[in-house]
């Protein structure tokens, strides 16, 4: 039972780090990636390739690279992976695309990489995909396997309290609000010197950066890694969680992505086994993330915590403010 | 060289299942002005509309026409349940484009359930490739072009002579225009919708009779193909959709002569990429975009 | 005195319409001049490519001495020419107050890792615009709406949010283009006031507007455009009587001053 609470667990907060790194794209930036999960991947297998032995020891298998590195650099491979596969989606694709053709051109790119990876299986093994991925840190620690997932979420957690925190000084920076003018009105936000495409493309890397970062925690989770994990529907789940809790709150993500999580583990959990149709379970799941983004949009779009406001706080006392909106108050109105 | 008119006789395959589902979009967006995201949902449906349809009979043209109507009526539901509710509450047009995501996922994982994720196998009879020239071609190739052919002649007809049609390219040419002239916006949108479905079930049925079994996916797969296609042709353009199509699918096959099959679709999403960046407005389009207004 | 903004030969075609032809003007510093004239005339494209967000067919645009023909739209910002259009743009998901500190892009205060590596010393920095854009504020009458979001605004308060803005940035020049449009007339004298105190505080106005008798209070001169070219140059009072000037509008200017 611990085992299963502890597994879940550690889902969520890693899936709660893929999902902050979304909404700098969608709730910052407001451009809709459908190929999100393109960056995850590519951070898991870079971090594979570089913490896996090397490939001629474990035939048929084939991939490249193989060098037995610790999790660390293998984790900074793939964020360095994750940003620099978003530096060049992000160069063709943010320059002049409406929202919906950005959307498809994203889409249309990781479609490419998924083809290509498959079909040259020289790369990361194909179709067959890697496994037996190492537990990081465990050659140090050599914890007993009960305990080392329960160190693994720790570890997990304190990364996803640092890319918070991360996030949350960069949302109130001078660099987030200048991120979020562009998301509010592109034109205006050229007028007053903005360079758009610049800061598009910086957010869409930082996205990137913590999708590799997630990929890497998730591969060594998971301990194995399949292009089937290229799947769009996956991005899916991380939207909804979005849409749930609040686009561009990154507090409202996190709660939105234990929410979505927990709610569709209990509800397929109580759902009948029917003979003949072994999908029946994962396609109502599916179909309930789709009801649920449906309704969430039409009728809550904003999601439960809406975008946090800033607060202009006065040092000047009480009485100058009031003092000021009195002057103001003769000229108020329109 | 042979070989080359052979992947070329392919392509022209190619581009006929194409261009209903192309064209069918173009139609759709031309009208609406978002794209539908569970545009090849449409295919699917129709494909196994024309499975379930084979196991009651197995007369082809009762295939085909259980095909257009599970599309044309899937097509018009999406419309008056999702597309409509979201215009008229004023949602931004990218919502109702994540909105139409959303429906995709849902029409596949009901097919899903319903049929579950194995290969339908769906036969028809005749499959041996003939010469016609410096093609080969199976009857069943040419049924599909001939299909192909005449679905847009008739489209082409119901364009250019009939009230609806002239009504339809009022709207998709403004639609604020066409309410002025005194045109039902939202009737017509709603008749374009089942048309389009209706074209693209079609499109599914042949698709699934050329590649013989398929899985709930199968649609969804074919979307950006078609994206592709629309979009190299002129975006809301049915007849660039239709030139488009011919592009994109010969090129898909006659790059698979030089290059390895497996290649195929990334040839075509390069091709959309490439057209997005360079002309968004379409290949094959006369006037460009206008720009900025004369004040 | 030198002319701020020198427009030589300008010309700008779309599908084959000739927007502005050959069109050559010049805007001296510390006025506000208008830009007038039918519709159709030219002079929205005239502001777009000024401001960047058009790129000319040929001809030379000089602000300040610099050729800026051709340069994207936040270059020319960056260079003290900024612009507002023909419905208020404000960022409406972000405070007034937010909206006032985005006015200016501040030399490198936008970097990343700035926001990382020293997050106090940028609200410093921002502490010294935080006060002047209340003060601001506080003329306008906006000051009680700082931590509302910008899209809770009346349109008239939009524009004056607008001015603020160009207020707190304190560029050399602003392109206005219909800044009464989407304004309750009855705010009319209080935009017009705001553009006076503009350039009271040394700032150069152009701007395009089709109310003429706004036009008459608030701009000591305007350029007449017709058929995308400048057919006059004086105060309007002088040109109502112009010939050239009444054919161009074909009787649109009003019989009375």
């Amino acid at each position: 039972m611990i085992n299963y609470l502890v597994s879940i667990a550690t889902q969520g907060v890693i899936f709660a780090i893929f999902v902050l790194g979304l909404n700098v794209r969608w709730g910052w930036e407001g451009d809709l990636d459908i190929a999100y999960y393109a960056f995850i991947a590519i951070g898991a297998y870079i971090d594979a390739v570089l913490t896996l032995p090397p490939a001629g020891l474990r035939p048929p298998t084939e991939y490249i690279l193989g060098l037995r590195w610790p999790f660390v650099a293998g984790a900074l491979g793939a964020m360095l992976a994750g940003g620099l596969l978003s530096l060049v989606v992000g160069a063709i694709a943010l320059r002049k695309l409406r929202g919906d053709y950005f959307a498809i051109t994203t889409l249309a790119t990781a479609l490419i990489m998924q083809a290509v990876i498959s079909n040259d299986a020289r790369i990361f093994a194909g179709y067959n995909g890697l496994y037996g991925l190492s537990q990081p840190f465990n050659s140090v620690l050599r914890l007993d396997p009960h305990v080392y997932p329960v160190f693994y979420l720790a570890f997990c957690l304190a990364v996803l309290i640092a890319v918070y925190l991360f996030l949350e000084r960069l949302f109130w920076s001078p660099f987030g609000r200048a991120l979020r003018s562009v998301r509010e009105d592109e034109t205006a936000a050229a007028a007053f010197g903005r360079n758009v495409f610049a800061l598009k493309l910086k957010g869409y890397v930082i996205g990137g950066v913590i999708a590799g970062l997630g990929g890497a925690l998730f591969v060594h989770f998971l301990g194995a890694f399949n292009v089937s994990a290229w799947s769009p529907v996956e991005t899916l789940l991380l939207y909804a969680a979005i849409f749930v809790g609040g686009t561009g709150n990154n507090r409202g993500v996190i709660l939105g992505i234990f929410l979505v999580l927990i709610f569709f583990q209990e509800v397929t959990r109580f759902l009948p086994e029917i003979p003949g149709h072994p999908d029946f379970g994962p396609a109502v799941r599916e179909i309930l993330i789709g009801i649920l983004i449906l309704a969430v949009l039409r009728w809550r779009p904003q999601g439960i915590l809406p975008e946090p406001r800033a607060q202009d706080r006065d040092p000047a006392s009480a009485a100058g403010y009031a003092a000021g909106s009195a002057v103001a108050g003769t000229r108020a109105g329109g | 060289m042979h070989g080359f008119f052979v992947a070329l006789g392919f392509g022209l395959v190619t581009a006929a299942i194409l261009a209903f589902s192309a064209v069918a979009f173009s139609l759709q967006y031309g009208v609406s002005n978002h794209p539908n995201f569970a545009h090849g949902e449409l295919l699917t449906v129709g494909a196994y509309a024309a499975y379930v349809s084979q196991s009651l009979t197995t007369n082809l043209l009762v295939g085909g026409l259980a095909a257009a109507a599970a599309g044309g009526l899937v097509a018009w539901g999406m419309n008056r349940g999702i597309v409509e509710p979201f215009v008229r509450a004023r949602a931004r047009s990218l919502v109702i484009f994540i909105a139409t995501i959303g429906v995709a996922i849902i029409i596949q994982n009901v097919l899903l359930a319903v049929f579950t994720g194995t290969n339908v196998v769906y036969v028809l009879p005749q499959a041996v490739p003939h010469r016609v020239g410096p093609f080969l071609w199976t009857s069943r190739d040419e049924l599909i072009m001939a299909a192909a052919a005449g679905t847009m002649a008739l489209l082409h007809l119901l364009l250019r002579y009939t009230k609806f049609g002239k009504a339809l390219r009022a709207v998709a040419d403004s639609r604020d225009l066409a309410r002025v002239s005194g045109i039902d916006a939202s009737r017509v949108i709603q008749l374009t919708w089942g048309l389009a479905g209706l074209i693209a079930g079609l499109g599914g049925f042949v698709l699934a009779g050329r590649v013989g079994s398929f899985a709930p996916s199968f649609g969804f797969n074919f979307l950006l193909v078609t994206f592709a296609a629309a979009i190299v042709g002129g975006i809301g353009k049915p007849y660039g959709a239709m030139a488009g199509a011919l592009l994109v699918g010969v090129a898909m096959e006659t790059s698979a002569f030089y290059v390895a099959a497996d290649y195929k679709l990334p040839i075509a999403f390069a091709l959309l990429i490439a057209t997005l960046l360079v002309r968004p407005e379409g290949l094959f389009t006369t006037r460009p975009r206008v720009g900025g207004g004369a004040a | 005195m030198p002319a701020l903004l020198d427009v030589r030969h300008l010309w700008k075609s779309f599908g084959g319409v000739h927007a502005v032809r050959d069109c050559s003007f010049d805007v001296e510093a510390g006025r506000i001049t208008g830009l007038i004239g039918p519709n159709g005339a030219g002079k929205s494209t005239a502001i777009d490519l000024i401001s960047g967000f058009l790129k000319p067919d040929a001809g030379v645009i000089r602000f300040a001495g610099l050729d800026v023909g051709g340069r994207p739209a936040h270059r020319v910002a960056r260079l003290g020419l900024v612009r507002t259009f023909q419905s208020p743009r404000v960022w409406a998901g972000l405070t007034v107050m937010e909206n006032m500190l985005l006015a200016a892009p501040e030399g490198g205060r936008e970097e990343v890792w700035r926001a990382v590596c020293t997050p106090a010393r940028l609200r410093e920095s921002e502490d010294a615009d935080r006060v002047q854009a209340r003060a601001i504020l506080g003329e306008f009458g906006l000051l009680p709406l700082k931590n509302d979001p910008a899209g809770n605004l009346s349109g008239g308060q939009k524009r004056l949010l607008e001015i603020a803005r160009i207020f707190q940035a304190r560029p050399r020049m602003v392109l206005m283009d219909e800044p009464l449009t989407g304004v309750n007339p009855v705010l009319g004298g209080r935009i017009g006031e705001g553009i006076k105190t503009l350039v009271a505080a040394g700032m150069t106005v152009l701007m395009v507007e089709h109310n003429l008798p706004f036009v008459e209070q608030v701009c000591g001169t305007v350029i007449v455009m017709a058929l995308g070219r400048p057919i006059a140059h004086g105060p309007l009072a002088a040109l109502r009587s112009d010939p050239a000037v009444v054919d161009a509008y074909l009787g649109q200017v009003p019989a009375r001053v």
